[in-house]
């Protein structure tokens, strides 16, 4: 196996201050570039792989730091997927199995938390460095539990099929998350009068200087909201680095695109931010369902935002069989962006009956809700089960995929095919 | 065993668990260390484009892991790449490159 030429970051390519930013990380990178762990791949440690069902779906399982063997979807920068059995295991997805989504390969691999700083400024009349510590003892704790989901979760079944991660619909995860209002941040600093967006910078940056920084902004009313916090533990305890240790963004309800991580700038605007990772980047058709024909033109398009309501079954894999004449328990999950589920249908016949399943313990509007049902396959032969969650507001799942040339938002009533016998 | 031995074998084991590295000293710092890339760019025409340019930025799965995309899908990435990412990428490359990925992952 090939190593790609290794880039070299004293070619004048004017990498110096970057890299003075992060000297403890440059040392950690050099160690894993150093070929002292040639042969030590990640495939040399794949016991098994996962194959999603479309073109070039197949995915090893492999073990990363402070992780569980997950499906590896790219390995720089680090992309990595939760199968999707482990959603079975409970309501909240462990920090080992929490999926790993970073854009751009220039991450740290080594994070001093006592020397970490988060800088809140722009339009504010007093800005703040704030250290892990000020965050942890100056300001009141909150802990919500909300459900983390990449915008592109499942692009892989979308079709036509587009560009970008091919994820199966493993690339989220639902934790509790602790830490402080961004809110009570901001007003600490205190907003100027025309403070209009929040725009949040994490450590990830690209390799060249040329790559946009991956900075996303937030609109101020959204930021002032009480459930959007800074956290700095996930599941009670630290944050995965891979999950942007020492803290990160949560914005309950909105996609993970906006949940930056290694999060070390806070800036007031007062313009709408449009930079690349803004737009044209993470946008969706402005119309209610977000969907558009393939080589339409002319379609308004808008920042991603809240997720639409989504259920899976997680007990029951596609193609397993289950014995016919006897009662079995199927369970799954349902979730929206925040109004919160309000009912669950099940159906063993693709659709054409619905019964209701039963909800499980509610752990907050912004968290997998469990399901379960009762399926009594009377004769053997081939069922198809689907589920369909329906919130609050009743907004409920679609019956065929949206399509949009970004492969967001996909919520449709997904099938999982049994056999009875 | 010398104890400078020790100290080396002790090194080289956590070498060795490589891939899942990861440690949390008592000060709090935390440092993991990552695999290397997954795999490598497959021979082809114009491979070298590849291990040249996109492998600066990237790993080889982000051209394996797409579905099969068109000649044009697949300039529109390079394209891309070298527009907006800053990809060091030779004019006179763009088609070469456009060529070696339709010949690993092209859509006919």
């Amino acid at each position: 196996m090939t190593k790609p030429p290794p880039f070299n970051p004293d070619s004048g390519r004017g990498l110096s201050t970057r890299l003075d930013r992060r000297q403890l990380i440059k040392t950690a990178g050099l160690l894993g570039g150093a070929g002292l762990l040639a042969g030590n791949t990640a495939a040399a440690l794949a016991a098994d792989a996962v194959m999603l069902p479309f073109a070039n779906g197949a995915r090893p399982l492999v073990t990363y730091p402070q992780k569980q063997a997950l499906m590896l979807m790219t390995s720089r920068p680090v992309q990595l997927e939760t199968p999707m059995h482990i959603f079975n295991e409970g309501v909240i997805t462990s920090n080992k199995a929490f999926f790993v989504r970073w854009h751009l390969a220039d991450v740290p691999v080594s994070i001093d938390p006592s020397k970490f700083v988060l800088k809140l400024h722009g339009r504010v009349k007093t800005p703040l460095n704030l250290s892990i510590s000020d965050l942890q003892k100056n300001f009141e704790p909150v802990e919500i539990t909300a459900v983390c989901q990449c915008s592109g979760n499942s692009r892989g079944f979308f079709d036509p099929r587009v560009p970008g991660g091919q994820w199966g619909n493993g690339a989220m995860g639902n934790a509790v998350w602790k830490g402080v209002r961004l809110r009570d941040l901001l007003n600490k600093a205190g907003l100027e009068a025309d403070a209009l967006q929040v725009r949040l910078n994490g450590l990830e940056q690209g390799v060249v200087p040329a790559t946009p920084d991956f900075v996303k902004a937030i609109d101020i009313d959204l930021a002032r909201q009480p459930d959007v916090i800074v956290a700095y533990a996930m599941n009670g305890e630290a944050l995965p680095l891979l999950n942007g240790f020492p803290i990160r963004l949560v914005v309950p309800g909105y996609f993970a695109t906006y949940w930056v991580k290694m999060l070390d700038d806070i800036e007031v605007i007062s313009k709408v931010d449009e930079n690349f990772w803004m737009k044209p980047a993470y946008r969706i058709p402005a119309d209610p369902c977000g969907c558009m024909t393939p080589g339409q033109e002319g379609v308004k398009m808008i920042p991603i935002n809240r997720m639409p309501v989504r259920s899976f079954v997680t007990s029951l894999a596609d193609g397993a069989g289950v014995p016919a004449g006897k009662g079995v328990t199927v369970k799954g999950i349902a979730f929206d962006g925040g109004y919160g589920i309000q009912r669950v249908l099940f159906s063993t016949d693709g659709g054409k009956r619905w019964e209701e399943a039963r909800l499980g313990k509610d752990h907050g509007r912004y968290s997998f809700r469990q399901w379960e049902a009762h399926f009594t396959p009377k004769k053997g032969g081939k069922y198809a089960l689907q589920c369909m969650a329906v919130n609050s507001i009743g907004e409920s799942q679609r019956l065929t995929g949206p399509w949009n040339p970004g492969g967001y938002l996909r919520n449709v009533v997904e099938t999982v095919h049994v056999h009875a016998a | 065993m010398s104890k400078q031995l020790l100290c080396a074998a002790a090194a080289a084991l956590a070498l060795l668990a490589g891939a899942n590295f990861a440690t949390a000293a008592d000060n709090g710092v935390v440092t993991i260390t990552l695999p290397d890339d997954h795999d490598s760019y497959k021979d082809g025409p114009h491979a070298d484009a590849a291990k040249n340019y996109c492998a600066i930025c990237h790993a080889p799965d982000y051209l394996y892991m797409q579905p099969p995309l068109t000649a044009a899908q697949w300039k529109a990435e390079v394209v891309k790449m070298k527009s907006v990412f800053g990809c060091p990428l030779p004019d006179d490359q763009v088609q070469n490159l456009t060529d070696y990925l339709m010949s690993q992952n092209g859509k006919k």
